[in-house]
């Protein structure tokens, strides 16, 4: 079977390395690199607007651009994330309470290199998981129900307890308003709509990237007006190897690079679980393992290495169901799909038989882009950086900007930059309270799966709880979900116990 | 000179202004004037956009001007349709629609508009609903489905999109129609639901036949019944509800509205160009690949059906306490 692999990618290389497609993989990569600077306007619609241009197009080449914007994205959601603290992407929020603490102390350049290097490091295993083990995983895919994705989205929230930060009663309340939050908008299992106070605009419920922009890079700006900037004092660059990483960071970057890897991996292959909470669980898993958690948050690389590898990862592990099952993962391959059945080919279980020349011809391309998205984002740090010598008026109306034509781009929509507004100011006033807003978010994020897949559950077991602890994959997530939380704990109490035998 | 230009000015403001009334009367039917917005509230990549796009490529040369497709999501179409309603009624933004719609309408959930603010200018194509079940589920056929749910009230699990949805409705009528009780799993979309059908979490789907056309050829989903009048090419063994038995005969649909109040002679040269746009072997071909059934119904036949649904699903989502 390995090296059936093989030698179908060998294949695949042949078609990939054609000079027609390696020119559709350069153009899909720096579109993809260039959406994902861009907060908002994200893959999905890059994808969406790509799509009458591939008329006509052969439907590899075609792939062969489209994910190279899915995944050149995720290189490029860390930019803006890292300078200006605008998550470019939803799966970047994690990279920029770290990324931009790390630009304040000067080192923007280095948290760049790792974003990229990790970045490429986890694509390019994720794309040899894929070439190796995607007929295998086409069944894990479909062995998550909404039971399982129930437990995994506690395991979701374990991870929340562990990010806050300080004061653990504020951290508490931080995650209760975002899961608050969460319960605006119409409840998919009723249809009912809920706080939406009548607009139709809060239908769908409140987009947690939209929040996270304004309590992030609203907020930092009013926070700069008011406290007198702290922009100015992160210049001093001296010579240029600055701007690339050291080898320490190299190091302290390699553990949480391959730890992402496989999380992001997994993560990606379920349907529906996605890039986003691939960069939260890494995230917190670093932050766990870690000899100083008290420092994640002001600025340490491993917290910048795991969450970017994690989302690269994860754009690997999409494409398991897609290719293998025909079934969209996330909202891009979804877009994927559509593109492709558009193109008179409908990816379904039976794709790796019939059209072998298109998906080996596409993973292979995977491997080459990754390549060309290092090549391309290791000189521009050095262009980047730049932006952080203008001074602050020019820099707050950059980062305005930017949130503001980004998130109007999201969905067409005026309402949608009011909330960011909105939430800019909460933002801003939670912060001067020393209250941690990550919680927040991430509760936002998983609230909403987490209660639809609850009561989804229970329609399934005709209202018993017991379906959570009865299928293995559900208890061994709810298990891993304790220990997560009380691990500290644990290892308190086994350490005291010890010393009492001792005496 | 001076006087002389200073009373020329207003005969010549007069003469402008009885100008372009003259020629924007003369213009009225010279439609359309610039590029023509197609709105569409489902997500790039679903059904109705892939159609919206489809529909949108003819259409642009039938109307020598760019119909161009903008995504526009939120509150399942209210916030594309308040957007349309918003817009000048001179046929310039049109929105690809479906019966989800008339759901949306009938739920209550939109205060600020009505139904009738929108006219219908198309139907474009109908699209059968079908359910199919998983093969470890213990039934292999409708009327052993049907048998097992008369033993075993409301254990039937079926998945589908959304709650008082059109999926969801059609599911009851059938399953009141065959007398039996079923329990309505409701998941976000449609590849949501197949996907856990295809993991055997839920036993029975209920879609569209596009998304499970792959998944039966490879065996790993059965195809019970369809709700359409006769047998479709794609599943040529399944029985239709008519057959089962069970007197239904339901279709989803799709179409193009634009605002009410657009002048008739535009909406006639809207729905010829969106008709001619059906009728190209590029078009057809699509809606052969896809196994959608062609589907056109003209302005008037298809604003009396969109009216009807709505009235339908209102009393249907009285019944269900919705």
């Amino acid at each position: 079977m390995l090296f059936e692999a093989c030698h179908s990618l060998l294949q695949g290389f042949s078609v990939a390395l054609s000079l027609k497609n390696l020119w559709y993989c350069f153009i899909g990569v720096t579109v993809g690199n260039i959406v994902g600077v861009l907060p908002g306007f994200g893959p999905v619609s890059a994808v969406a607007i790509l799509i009458p241009l591939m008329y006509g197009v052969e439907p590899v080449s075609a792939i062969i651009l489209l994910a190279g914007i899915y995944y050149g994205a995720m290189y490029g959601g860390s930019i803006t994330s890292i300078l200006l603290k605008i998550p470019g992407e939803s799966s970047s929020v994690m990279t920029a309470i770290d990324g931009y603490e790390l630009a304040l102390k000067g080192r923007a350049g280095p948290a760049l290199g790792i974003s990229a290097i990790a970045s490429f490091v986890a694509g390019t295993l994720s794309v040899i998981f894929l070439t190796f083990f995607a007929p295998l995983l086409a069944s894990f895919a479909l062995s998550f129900g909404a039971p399982e994705y129930f437990s995994l989205m506690v395991m979701g929230f374990a991870a929340v307890a562990v990010l806050s930060t300080g004061d653990a009663l504020k951290g508490g309340i931080s995650a209760v308003l975002g899961i608050i939050l969460a319960t605006v908008g119409s409840d998919v299992i009723t249809g009912i709509p809920r706080f939406h106070f009548g607009s139709i605009y809060l239908l769908d419920g409140i987009d947690f990237l939209v929040v996270a922009i304004g309590v992030f890079a609203i907020a930092e700006v009013l926070d700069n007006v008011v406290t007198k900037s702290k922009f100015g004092q992160r210049l001093s660059y001296g010579k240029w190897t600055n701007l690339l990483p050291s080898l320490n960071d190299l190091k302290v970057s390699f553990w949480p690079t391959i730890r992402a890897t496989f999380i992001g991996f997994t993560t990606g292959v379920l349907p529906g679980a996605g890039a986003t909470i691939a960069s939260f669980i890494s995230y917190a898993t670093e932050k766990r393992v870690s000899k100083y958690p008290e420092k994640f948050g002001t600025g340490v690389m491993e917290a910048v290495a795991g969450p970017e590898a994690a989302n690269n990862a994860a754009t690997g592990g999409a494409m398991v169901p897609l290719l293998t099952l025909g079934i969209p993962g996330s909202n891009v391959t979804a877009v994927m799909l559509g593109a492709l059945m558009m193109l008179g080919l409908q990816p379904g279980p039976l794709l790796f038989k019939e059209h072998p020349t298109f998906v080996w011809g596409f993973i292979a391309s995977m491997y080459v882009g990754n390549v060309m998205l290092l090549i391309l984002n290791i000189p521009l740090i050095g262009v980047f950086v730049q932006v952080l010598r203008l001074s602050f008026p020019i820099i707050a109306i950059l980062v305005l900007e930017i949130s503001l034509v980004g998130v109007y781009a999201f969905n067409n929509n005026i309402f949608d930059l009011y909330i960011m507004f909105v939430f800019g100011i909460i933002g801003f006033l939670l912060k001067k309270l020393d209250f941690p807003l990550a919680p927040m978010i991430l509760a936002l994020v998983l609230g909403r799966i987490f209660e639809e897949h609850c009561r989804r559950s229970l329609i399934i077991s005709d209202g018993s709880f017991t379906i959570f602890l009865t299928r293995p994959i559900s208890l061994t997530l709810l298990v891993v979900a304790v220990l997560v939380m009380f691990y500290p704990m644990i290892l308190d109490f086994i350490r005291q116990h010890r010393k009492g035998k001792d005496k | 000179m001076e006087v002389f230009l200073r009373k020329l000015v207003p005969v010549a403001m007069v003469v402008y202004l009885l100008g372009t009334i003259f020629l924007a009367a003369g213009q009225a039917a010279d439609f359309p004037k610039r590029k023509i917005t197609m709105l569409c509230h489902s997500s790039p990549g679903s059904p109705v956009d892939l159609m919206a796009r489809q529909l949108a490529e003819p259409a642009s040369k039938i109307l020598g001007v760019p119909v161009v497709v903008e995504t526009k999501t939120g509150g399942a179409g209210a916030v594309a349709m308040a957007y349309l309603l918003g817009q000048e009624a001179d046929g310039h933004t049109v929105y690809a629609m479906t019966r989800s719609n008339a759901d949306l309408f009938a739920s209550g959930q939109i205060k600020d508009f009505t139904w009738k603010e929108l006219a219908y200018l198309i139907r474009v194509q109908t699209d059968p609903f079908v359910l199919a079940a998983h093969p470890s589920a213990p039934f292999r056929t409708a009327k052993e489905m049907i048998d097992y749910a008369k033993k075993n009230p409301g254990k039937v699990k079926v998945g589908g999109f959304g709650s008082a949805s059109a999926h969801h409705i059609m599911a009851i009528k059938f399953a009141k129609k065959a007398g039996i009780e079923i329990t309505w799993v409701p998941y976000p979309g449609g590849a949501a639901a197949v996907t856990a059908t295809l993991g055997g979490h839920v036993p029975v789907v209920h879609t569209n036949p596009a998304t499970i056309i792959k998944h039966v050829q490879a065996g790993n989903l059965i195809p019970l019944a369809i709700s359409a009048g006769n047998r479709i090419a794609a599943f040529p063994e399944t029985l239709t509800y008519k057959e089962l038995g069970v007197a239904l005969e339901d279709y989803h649909f799709r179409g193009i509205a634009t605002k009410k109040g657009v002048p008739d002679d535009v909406i006639k040269i809207l729905h010829d160009a969106f008709k001619k746009a059906m009728e190209t072997p590029d078009f057809k071909e699509y809606t052969k690949k896809n196994d959608l059934l062609p589907g056109y119904m003209n302005h008037e036949d298809f604003t009396k059906l969109f009216g009807e649904t709505v009235e339908e699903n209102k009393k249907i989502q009285k019944e269900l306490g919705l």
